[in-house]
């Protein structure tokens, strides 16, 4: 093809042609390095995520150095099914008090860290609220314990320490259970990205504690039971994990951790609009089951039926990077755990004392 | 035609980036879908769960309201190639917004009979191939042998 300037004596411009291809060279180079900015961007924030749950895995060891026990949570208010301690060999009763020093004021276990995390001064403000009122409430006007007016910008502020950043709905919220005054517009509360492990317990369609109506998805049992067997445990004290919703009856400490504690969850992530118990301070909405797999979402539903008809369905571990979701074990090692894994391994990890032969492969 | 030879090149690596960049789909080599019926009449709700016969994660499902349902494994669609157990849940919605003392209400009666919660039970065994499947998950409530109503594991 001919070079020679169509018009002699101009300088010769740039052809639509050269100018699309300049273009389309351009826009393939940056088709090619948006993906991998937004990558590096996931995996900045992964990193934090990674850092939170090491620095709440510390807290609790801590924790566990000068209490002799894991953080423990309390109801907020009496369950005649705490007294129900062990589903496996016969329903005793436990000698738990019909009353506590300080009420049924659903404090969760992380008020019990927060000195550990640097939160004294909220740590005290909220406990001496709590042995104030010595019960819990979330009217807007007038509110007991953490739903005192007194401590709301506590309640209500949310802590880095306890949001992954890849979850924008981890923010404070106004519809988490409990705290919602009973759908007639409750108080702004603080949420939890991050769940202490209950155990691996199926959840029941029937409240009646220790039942082996399961709810679905009946995944296979991380014991001899597999396909079915685990009994619904989350009402009762005697759960396999290390967290439990009432275990001020009952602390669990980490020498009852015999599988290993390299072996065994400790804390785990999950997502905040997909699970309404995610109140932060709360002891209902600082706890997840491996019970359910890994990462399981449900799809396609609006929030109203995803928190009141499905809520037994959002208890389990899920995050939103990419592949799976991170855990701190009780040893204290972060790690991030493949959605792909084995389920039977998935729920050998949850459990602290059932024997099973699991280890994470990473 | 000296044009068509200027774009020739510019194309071809378009096309590649896009290839490159769009992909082939999840890590996983199966897609399961298909529709749930309860003697016969379409099942609008509950969910489906794939347990793996040989280890593996369990993949699940939510039914939706024509009755169809398409697989998850975490997150991605999809699952892998093999063979699997199927089981099935359905409940009634709640019969109220919250309980009495404020919390979540307690789920509906089943809807599908008990069995085809357990996967030893639920006879719904499907080798699941690489690539698309189309699997309809019919149900009936004539119970499987050796079923006992009251069989309880304490």
């Amino acid at each position: 093809m001919s070079r020679a300037p169509r018009c002699p004596g101009q300088r010769r411009a740039f052809t639509l042609v050269e100018l699309l291809v300049v273009i389309a060279i351009i826009g393939v180079l940056v088709s090619l390095l948006l993906p991998a900015v937004q990558a590096a961007r996931e995996a900045a924030r992964r990193m934090t995520c990674s850092n939170n749950l090491k620095n709440l895995g510390l807290a609790c060891l801590n924790y566990n150095d000068t209490k002799k026990s894991l953080p423990v949570s309390t109801p907020e208010r009496f369950h005649s099914d705490l007294r129900t301690v062990d589903c496996a060999v016969s329903s005793t009763p436990e000698n738990i008090p019909d009353t506590l020093p300080y009420g049924w004021n659903g404090k969760g276990w992380i008020v019990e860290v927060l000195p550990q995390l640097e939160q004294q001064a909220a740590y005290d403000q909220l406990v001496a609220q709590i042995k104030a009122d010595k019960g819990f409430g979330v009217k807007p006007t007038r509110g007991l314990g953490l739903g005192a007016i007194e401590v709301r910008n506590i309640v209500g502020t949310q802590l880095p320490v306890l949001t992954c950043p890849s979850d924008e709905s981890a923010k404070p919220s106004d519809q988490l259970w409990y705290w919602d005054n009973g759908g007639a517009g409750g108080i702004f509360t603080a949420s939890t990205s991050y769940k202490g492990c209950v155990g691996d317990t199926l959840l029941s369609t029937d409240s009646v504690p220790c039942s082996t109506n399961v709810v679905p998805p009946a995944v296979p049992d991380s014991g001899t039971n597999v396909g079915t067997g685990s009994p619904d445990v989350h009402n009762t004290a005697s759960n396999n994990g290390l967290f439990q919703r009432m275990s001020i009856a009952a602390p669990i400490t980490l020498r009852t951790v015999t599988d290993g504690t390299s072996n065994t969850f400790m804390i785990g992530e999950g997502v905040v609009e997909q699970d309404y118990h995610s109140a932060a301070f709360y002891y209902d909405g600082d706890w997840a089951t491996c019970g359910l797999p890994l990462n399981y979402f449900v799809h396609g539903v609006d929030e109203n039926t995803l928190k009141t008809s499905f809520w037994y369905k959002t208890r389990g571990y899920k995050s939103l990077h990419p592949g799976g979701a991170q855990f701190v074990m009780a040893d204290g090692s972060v790690h991030f755990v493949q959605e792909s894994i084995d389920t039977r391994i998935y729920r050998g990890l949850a459990t602290r004392d059932r024997g099973e032969i699991a280890t994470l492969g990473n | 035609m000296h044009i068509e030879k200027h774009f020739r090149f510019p194309l071809l690596v378009l096309g590649a980036a896009l290839v490159a960049t769009i992909g082939c789909g999840g890590p996983y080599d199966a897609v399961v879908t298909g529709e749930v019926t309860l003697n016969g009449e379409t099942l609008g709700s509950g969910s489906v769960a794939f347990l793996p016969a040989d280890g593996g994660p369990t993949a699940y499902a939510e039914i939706s309201s024509d009755g169809r349902y398409d697989v998850y494994t975490g997150k991605e669609r999809g699952l892998s190639s093999g063979d699997y157990s199927v089981t099935v849940v359905s409940l009634e919605p709640p019969a109220t917004e919250r309980s009495q003392v404020g919390g979540p209400p307690a789920p509906g009666k089943a809807l599908t009979p008990p069995w085809y919660a357990m996967a030893e039970y639920s006879r719904l065994k499907f080798q699941v191939d690489s690539g698309s499947n189309e699997i309809n998950l019919e149900l009936n409530t004539t119970p499987p042998e050796g079923w006992q109503p009251t069989r309880r594991r304490r």
